[in-house]
C-alpha cells in the first residue's frame, strides 16, 4: 500500500499559522504543504503543536492568525461541521465514540449528512428516508465486517475494549469517505494485530481516494508508511521530506532527544 | 368515584403529553430546560384567546385580551402548538447560541420567571391575575353530550392526542433526526466533527419539545375551561423532570409511567390520607415525600429509570461472507429491542 508517489496537486496548504493559548505558543508560525493523495507524518516531541495543528484544521480551534487552504479554499475560522461537510474527517487522539449509542449507529452518524437529519425529514420523507437509511445501513455493515465489528454492531459503543473503540474511529473515519483523512496517534496505545488492522485501514481509506495526514510517534511505522514527514517542535515545522533523509538530520535529532531549548 | 377516576385519567394523560415534550430536549439532546412549563402556559393562553370570542370591556372587571377570533377547536389547538413551538425557539435561539450545560438551565428558568412576572401583571395580553375562562366545550356544540358521558369522550380524545405524540416522537426518536440529537448527547465535540449542526439540532429539538409542551397546554386548558397565572408555577417543571427520572430517560413508554407515577398516582393516593390533627395538608405533604423516596430509591437501584433507553437492534443478515455463522443471526428486518 501507499506505493503511489504524491501528486504535485496540494490538498492541503498551511501559511503562518499562530494559535496561543495565553502565554502558551501552541502554533507559531506553521507552514506547510500536502501533497493530494498523500500520506503525511506529522512528527515531533510532546508538546510540538502537533495535535493543536490538527484541531486547527479540523475547526475545533479557531486560529490568531494565518491560512489553512483545502482544496483551493480557506477554512480557517470556519466551525467543525462546516470542516467535515467539505470532506475532513478526523480521528481523536483519545478514541471519542457514542458510548450509549449501539456501534452500527456510531457509524451511521459518521455518514455525511446531506440534509437528513432533519424533523421534516424523519416525519414527511419516510419512504425516501429508509431506503436511504437502507442504503447506509448496508455500507456501515460492510465497514463494521471489515474492522471485524460486525459481531458487536448491535452492542453499546462504551461496551467494547480500548482497541475496539480504536477500530470504531477508523471504522467512523471509513464511512464519512472523506478527501482528507486526519489521524491522531492511531497506534497508540494499540497491540501489535489491531496495528496491523489500522495500518489495513489506512491502506484502505487511500485506495478510497483520501489524502492522509497522521501524527505518530512511532518512527519506524511513519518511515514504513509516510510518503513524506513533517516535524514540528516548539510550535514551528522544523524541516519536511522523507523520513530517510530526515532521519540524520541534526534539528531532527534534537528535537526528539529533547535537546531543543525549551523542549522536554 | 367514576368521575373522579376519569378526572385523574385526564390530567394523567395530558401529563404524560407534558413529560414526553420534556424528555425531548433532556433525554434526548441533555439539555435542562427549566422554562418548559411556560410553553405550556403559551400553549393554554393561546388556545384560550384563539377560541374565545373578542373581549367586551367590563365594568368593575380591569381585565382583557388579545385577538378573540373565536376559532374551533382543531385550528386552535394546532395555533397554540406552532406558537408555543415558535416562543421556545426564540427562547432556544438566544439560550442556545453560546451557553451550555447549569448556564442554559438558568437563562431558562429566568425567562420562565419573566414571563409569569409579565403575564400576570398586564392584564391586556391574557387577563392578568384574573386570566381566562368560559372556554367552550370541544365538539360538545355538536355533540350535546352530559357531562359524564362528555368526560368520557374527553378522556378519550386525550389518549389519542398523547398516542399520536408518542408515535410521532418515536418515529423521530428513531429517524436521523433523533440519532444526531442522541450523539449530541453523548459527545457534542465528536458530533460536529463528524458534520452535525449543533446549534440547529439544539434549536429545533427545543422547538419540538416546547411545542409538545404547548399542544399538552392547550388540551388542559380546554379541559379546566379557565387558565390563569395560578395555573402553571416553575416548580411544576420539576415534577415533570422527576417523572422522567423514575420512567427512563430517552425512553417514551418509560417516561409515561413516570408521569403516571409520580404525577398522577402519587398525588391521588395520598388524597386518601385521613386528616391529622387538623392539617389538611398532610396528603400532600405525604405525597411530596413518596415522590421524594421513589426518585431516590429510582437513582439508587436503577439510575436508568424503570424502563431504561433502549437500542436500535439490526438484525438482518451480514452483507458478505466475512463473519462467522454463529455470529450470523436470522431474520431480515430491523426493530428495536431492550
Amino acid at each position: 500500500m501507499c506505493s503511489a508517489a504524491p501528486q504535485s496537486d496540494d490538498i492541503l496548504v498551511v501559511s503562518g499559522l499562530v494559535k496561543h493559548f495565553g502565554g502558551i505558543h501552541a502554533v507559531d508560525g506553521c507552514d506547510f504543504r500536502i501533497p493530494v493523495g498523500s500520506l503525511v507524518g506529522l512528527i515531533g516531541p510532546n508538546g510540538a503543536g502537533k495535535s493543536t495543528v490538527l484541531e486547527l484544521v479540523s475547526g475545533s480551534y479557531k486560529p490568531d492568525r494565518g491560512t489553512i487552504v483545502f482544496a483551493g479554499e480557506e477554512i480557517q475560522g470556519l466551525e467543525p461541521n462546516e470542516v467535515f461537510d467539505r470532506g475532513i474527517a478526523r480521528c481523536f487522539q483519545i478514541a471519542r465514540e457514542w458510548p450509549q449509542l449501539t456501534v452500527l449507529e456510531n457509524l451511521l452518524i459518521a455518514s455525511p449528512v446531506g440534509g437528513r437529519d432533519t424533523i421534516s425529514f424523519g416525519l414527511f420523507r419516510r419512504r425516501r428516508a429508509r431506503a436511504l437509511e437502507r442504503e447506509q445501513r448496508e455500507r456501515a455493515l460492510e465497514i463494521l465486517e471489515k474492522y471485524r465489528l460486525y459481531v458487536v454492531r448491535n452492542e453499546f459503543a462504551f461496551t467494547l475494549s480500548g482497541g475496539q473503540k480504536r477500530l470504531l474511529e477508523f471504522a467512523r473515519i471509513a464511512m464519512a469517505r472523506p478527501r482528507l483523512a486526519l489521524l491522531d496517534e492511531p497506534m497508540a496505545g494499540v497491540n501489535p494485530v489491531l496495528q496491523a488492522e489500522i495500518e489495513r485501514g489506512i491502506g484502505e481509506l487511500m485506495a478510497a481516494g483520501a489524502t492522509v495526514l497522521l501524527i505518530e510517534h512511532n518512527l519506524g511505522f511513519v518511515e514504513r508508511l509516510c510518503h513524506q514527514v513533517i516535524i514540528m517542535a516548539q510550535g514551528k515545522v522544523l524541516a519536511a521530506g522523507l523520513m530517510k533523509d530526515l532521519r540524520d538530520n541534526e534539528l531532527v535529532q534534537e528535537a526528539y532527544l529533547g535537546s531543543v531549548p525549551g523542549v522536554s | 368515584m367514576i368521575n373522579y377516576i376519569v378526572s385523574v385519567a385526564i390530567i394523567g394523560s395530558v401529563a404524560a403529553i407534558f413529560c414526553l415534550g420534556v424528555n425531548v430536549s433532556w433525554g434526548w439532546v441533555g439539555q435542562l430546560d427549566l422554562a418548559f412549563y411556560a410553553y405550556v402556559a403559551l400553549g393554554a393562553y393561546f388556545v384560550s384567546v384563539l377560541e374565545l370570542a373578542p373581549a367586551v370591556k367590563q365594568q368593575n372587571l380591569n381585565s382583557s385580551y388579545i385577538l378573540g377570533l373565536n376559532w374551533p377547536f382543531i385550528p386552535a389547538v394546532l395555533g397554540a402548538t406552532a406558537l408555543g413551538a415558535a416562543g421556545a425557539f426564540i427562547v432556544g435561539a438566544i439560550a442556545l447560541r453560546r451557553l451550555r450545560g447549569d448556564y442554559i438551565a438558568i437563562i431558562t428558568a429566568s425567562t420562565a420567571l419573566a414571563l409569569a412576572a409579565v403575564l400576570s401583571q398586564d392584564s391586556s395580553l391574557f387577563g392578568g391575575y384574573i386570566g381566562l375562562y368560559g372556554l367552550p366545550q370541544p365538539f360538545n356544540t355538536s355533540l350535546h353530550l352530559g357531562p359524564r358521558p362528555y368526560s368520557y369522550f374527553y378522556l378519550g380524545m386525550c389518549l389519542v392526542c398523547l398516542a399520536l405524540v408518542y408515535v410521532i416522537l418515536e418515529a423521530l426518536y428513531r429517524s436521523p433526526f433523533g440519532r444526531s440529537l442522541r450523539a449530541i448527547r453523548e459527545d457534542d465535540v465528536a458530533a460536529a466533527a463528524f458534520g452535525r449542526k449543533l446549534y440547529w439540532l439544539r434549536l429545533r429539538a427545543y422547538a419540538l419539545g416546547g411545542g409538545v409542551g404547548a399542544f399538552g397546554g392547550a388540551l388542559l386548558a380546554n379541559y379546566l375551561g379557565a387558565w390563569n397565572p395560578s395555573s402553571w408555577n416553575l416548580i411544576e417543571v420539576t415534577l415533570l423532570l422527576s417523572a422522567v427520572v423514575v420512567g427512563g430517560r430517552a425512553n417514551s413508554r418509560g417516561v409515561i409511567i413516570g408521569a403516571v407515577l409520580v404525577l398522577s398516582v402519587i398525588p391521588e393516593v395520598t388524597r386518601l390520607v385521613p386528616i391529622v390533627g387538623g392539617n389538611a395538608d398532610i396528603g400532600p405533604a405525604i405525597g411530596n415525600i413518596l415522590a421524594g423516596l421513589l426518585i431516590v430509591a429510582v437513582l439508587r437501584f436503577r439510575p436508568s429509570g424503570l424502563l431504561r433507553e433502549r437500542r436500535t437492534v439490526h438484525t438482518g443478515p451480514a452483507v458478505s461472507e466475512g463473519i462467522t455463522p454463529q455470529h450470523r443471526p436470522g431474520g431480515a428486518q430491523e426493530g428495536v429491542g431492550v
